[in-house]
């Protein structure tokens, strides 16, 4: 029965093709931009996901912070040293207080020149233990991480990022450069695949995407550069001492993650006079994130609410137009033996019909759509079954809700004056 | 309230106003009319003097404002529109002057949609409307639309339909109205078969000649039944009007 509706429905939509077609062109648009909108929110909600797990969901990440406002006294430039930044007596104390924590490692910074021929190019040298790979996922795309050995025996051995390579444009075997940072020669062991998007984040890693970078032994870092570094800055040397420029702590159950760093904060604010840190917890950035994500899940239905409420409202124009049409088609069924039901339901299952047609075109538009939008622009929508499934959901609804109206119509009709009608 | 069991129509004292309360518009006027089994009536009489309204009650189409009107010993005068439609997709078949054919549906498949209604599956119902289209004579125009016939094939088309269902009762508005005198005389050759077969028919007409052909001839005027030349003894007394 429904079945044969379904026909009958099919063939009087085929009858008028432009005229169906025009008809659900408005729920073609909205479903098309409901399925956009989605893949777009489902795209950017996968990439936020993706971005805080680079920087390591069961991390904590203490970075060294130069304090603000920090005026030189009045001494001989060259006397004056600032000191500032993570300790080893920090990372000493967080390892030694906090059970939570199983894992702190030290991580060193140093700037320096790569040389490249007479060429030179700044690059920031990171002194980092093995595990530092591991805690971070950095996994190399040629060669082998830093391990224990390389940190034990002091070797002058690094692992960088492609674009190292590109700048040096170095064309043979990477893992037969040695690479000349300041004064000295490293051995490449290991190549870093570039970043393949796009992460604010990063930052609080340290990571730079246009940095280049170089990770070395953290011993060979300290044993080789010591703790003082000058730099050149504004006219004038500035001489600095860190010790640690990053603490990653690694907690093992990701629920202990927030009173870890609270943890932490307590160490921390106990040893330093001053705010020369900052704490950051990556799954907090995640949780934060997720509520701007949360947002678009608001706009999203209201615009899909105007733009179906448009398509609707077409729908049932045209539906009033053809039930007007076909009166005497109404009477004639009804004269046959046609109850109210009867009509109701074909006129229903037409418009039903006419709102997932509108539906499926809807949802191929809007993933054609969103295939442009990846081409084109930088986000990575992500179509997923359960957004088809609600947009042709959507369809269907729409087309009942405003298709009750003209097949009630319908229906009401005196069927003798509806077979009278010319 | 049982009406014997040979009359297929027994309306009783059924009045029919339209207009509103403030200015009625009586049509019909206690009327009374007893049609029986295997009987063929002619109605006939000038427009307005509510012969199609009659039509219309008879045909379930409509309610009587008062009175009762029992179809095969019901009262189906106040009936809802649910089980009103049952009543006319079982009980009555109509045929109109226009034909009244669905334009966008075949031949077959506006001689299937009483059965559809009815529930009746898509091969018994392809199976009945091959059956009574051969009856008619359209055996060979099954898959035709509408305007690709003549008018009495129309016509035959419509009484195929009205047929299908194997109704209690025949009605006909006019349906030679629209033919010339050709197609008019196949028709009422038709009818008169039907009629020799045991159905009960009740046929409005202008054309006498027409009304000439049924056994018992009505005329109307102003909502009452003027003369009424008595019920001729019916060909065969049978139920229902089947195919064959």
């Amino acid at each position: 029965m429904l079945g044969e509706l379904i026909v009958e429905a099919l063939r009087n939509l085929l009858r008028h093709k432009l005229r169906s077609l025009l008809t659900a062109l408005g729920i073609v648009f909205g479903i098309a931009s409901v399925v956009a909108m989605v893949s777009a929110g489902e795209g950017a909600r996968r990439e936020i996901l993706d971005q805080i797990r680079e920087l390591g969901t069961h991390n904590v990440i203490v970075n060294a912070q130069k304090p603000p406002a920090e005026q030189k006294p009045d001494k001989e430039e060259g006397d004056y040293v600032l000191e500032y930044g993570l300790t080893f007596h920090d990372l000493r104390q967080i390892r030694a207080t906090l059970p939570a924590v199983t894992d702190a490692l030290p991580v060193r910074d140093v700037k320096d020149w790569l040389w490249f021929q007479s060429r030179r190019v700044e690059a920031r040298i990171r002194g980092v233990t093995p595990r530092y790979f591991e805690r971070l996922n950095l996994t190399p795309a040629l060669g082998r991480r830093l391990d224990d050995d390389d940190g034990r025996e002091r070797r002058r051995v690094c692992v960088v990022r492609a674009r190292v390579l590109q700048e040096a444009r170095y064309v043979g075997d990477p893992l037969r450069l040695d690479l000349k940072i300041g004064a000295e020669y490293y051995r490449v062991v290991g190549v870093l695949p570039d970043f393949a998007s796009k992460n604010p984040d990063r930052a609080i890693l340290g990571l730079d995407d246009r940095a280049l970078e170089v990770y070395v032994p953290f011993e060979t870092v300290v044993d080789r550069r010591g703790l003082t570094q000058s730099t050149f800055e504004s006219g004038t040397w500035e001489v600095s001492r860190v010790e640690l420029h990053q603490i990653v702590c690694t907690v093992a159950d990701e629920a202990d993650v927030a009173s870890a760093a609270r943890g932490i904060q307590a160490i921390l604010g106990r040893l330093h006079a001053r705010r020369d840190y900052q704490v950051t917890v990556p799954i907090e950035l995640l949780q934060s994130r997720a509520q701007t994500q949360r947002t678009f899940d608001i706009v999203l239905p209201v615009i899909a609410g105007i733009a179906l409420l448009v398509g609707g409202i077409g729908i049932l124009n045209i539906m009033l137009a053809s039930v007007t049409e076909r009166t005497r088609e109404i009477g004639i069924r009804r004269a046959i033996g046609a109850s109210h039901r009867d009509v109701t339901l074909q006129f229903l299952v037409e418009t039903v019909t006419l709102a997932l047609i509108g539906g499926v075109l809807g949802v191929l538009l809007g993933i054609g759509g969103s295939m442009l939008l990846e081409r084109f622009t930088d986000w990575k929508p992500v179509i997923t079954f359960g957004a088809v499934a609600v947009a042709m959901g959507i369809s269907c609804l729409t087309g009942i809700v405003f298709g009750i109206y003209p097949a009630r119509r319908a229906a009401a009709m005196d069927p003798v004056r509806a077979l009278r009608h010319e | 309230m049982t009406a014997p069991a040979s009359a297929v129509v027994e309306l009783r004292a059924v009045d029919k106003t339209y207009g509103t309360p403030q200015n009625p518009l009586p049509v019909l006027r206690a009327l009374d009319l007893r049609v029986a089994t295997g009987e063929f009536v002619a109605v006939v009489g000038a427009s307005g003097s509510g012969k199609s309204t009659l039509l219309n009650i008879v045909g379930c189409l409509d309610r009587p404002t008062a009175g009762h009107y029992l179809l095969v010993g019901e009262d189906v005068s106040r009936l809802d529109d649910v089980r009103l439609s049952h009543v006319r997709r079982t009980r009555i078949g109509f045929v109109f002057q226009s034909f009244h054919l669905v334009p966008h549906l075949t031949v077959e498949e506006n001689v299937e949609l009483p059965l559809f209604y009815n529930r009746i599956g898509r091969r018994e119902r392809r199976a009945r409307s091959a059956q009574i289209l051969d009856r008619v004579g359209l055996g060979h125009r099954r898959t035709h639309m509408p305007n690709q016939l003549s008018g009495g094939e129309c016509q035959r088309t419509a009484v195929a339909r009205a047929l299908v269902n194997r109704p209690s009762l025949l009605l006909a508005d006019e349906p030679t109205g629209n033919l010339d005198s050709v197609t008019t005389r196949e028709i009422m050759r038709l009818f008169t078969e039907l009629h020799g077969a045991g159905c009960t028919i009740v046929m409005i007409t202008h054309d006498l000649g027409v009304a000439d052909v049924a056994g018992r001839r009505i005329r109307m005027r102003d909502g009452r039944i003027e003369h009424d030349d008595g019920s001729a003894a019916p060909a065969a007394a049978e139920g229902s009007c089947s195919a064959n």
